[in-house]
């Protein structure tokens, strides 16, 4: 008996939940290029990332902005040349990701950033965010700090 | 017989409650609210890394707890301590002006002066 309307409750959050997200703003989860190249859904649905041609990529100038992600974030994403760049390395790869297409869909506006994520592939977002992910990190969450 | 009822009313609680996001970022067009007076650069105030750590206590709900993922769409919540103070100041200002885009970010970043996101912004970056 008690058990029903707290499951009831629950259902209905759940429901308000979903309710509430497809009222937002266009999630990367059903960003327009993802839809229309059939791509699934969202940093989750993208293919797994190879770190090796992540770091290939990062590396290497982008043929748009003749800019390496490496040129702005510094080696292993870990020193930016500018304080307004974020550091990346030992970031998750799924936040990563889920900026990277943001940026590239339009989601997210940054002159330099958005030109830079513009035609990169949702394996190539993968590949970048997990060779980032991998390297050493100088960020942290913000857990257990007194 | 209840369900559809409850079902109703929570909805109705929920999208309102979404509705009213969106319109936060018009703060920079109207001069009514007061947190309003945080303008984009005006001179920046220099952040005082104590106080910020005061107003970091909601942070923690999210940023706080290792492995924490954000959903729909689904990813983990960035780590930011460490992060440079500019790019914190400039995200939690490009919430608070809906230029970047996430409900709970918007939500928090709406209430805080340009002082608030300096002194949030020289803690969070000290952290190691």
């Amino acid at each position: 008996m008690t058990k029903t309307p707290l499951a009831i409750a629950l259902l209905a959050a759940s429901l308000a939940l979903a309710a509430c997200t497809s009222a937002d703003e266009t999630p990367a989860a059903h960003s327009a290029s993802d839809r229309a190249e059939g791509h699934s859904s969202s940093s989750a649905g993208l293919p797994p990332g190879h770190a090796e041609a992540g770091q290939k990529l990062a590396t290497t100038k982008n043929a748009e902005t003749g800019q390496a992600c490496v040129d702005c974030h510094g080696a292993s994403g870990n020193a930016p040349i500018d304080p307004s760049y974020p550091k990346l390395g030992g970031q998750y790869h799924d936040y990563i990701a889920h900026s990277l297409q943001l940026y590239r869909d339009g989601d997210r506006e940054n002159a330099l950033m958005s030109s830079q994520a513009k035609k990169l592939t949702d394996q190539q977002i993968s590949d970048v965010a997990a060779y980032f992910s991998e390297q050493p990190t100088k960020l942290r969450d913000m857990h257990g700090l007194d | 017989m209840i369900r559809p009822l409850l079902l109703a009313s929570c909805l109705t609680f929920a999208v309102p409650a979404f509705a009213q996001t969106p319109p936060a970022p018009a703060t920079t067009a109207t001069p009514a609210p007061a947190a309003a007076s945080a303008a984009p650069t005006p001179a920046t105030p220099v952040g005082d890394a104590a106080r910020g750590r005061n107003l970091t206590y909601t942070c923690q709900g999210c940023h706080g707890v290792t492995g924490y993922k954000n959903a729909y769409p689904n990813y983990h919540v960035p780590k930011i301590g460490g992060q440079a103070p500019q790019y914190l100041i400039n995200a939690l200002t490009e919430y608070q002006q809906g230029k970047r885009k996430h409900p709970t970010m918007q939500a928090q970043a709406s209430s805080f002066s340009a002082q608030d996101i300096a002194d949030i912004a020289a803690y969070i970056s000290s952290l190691k």
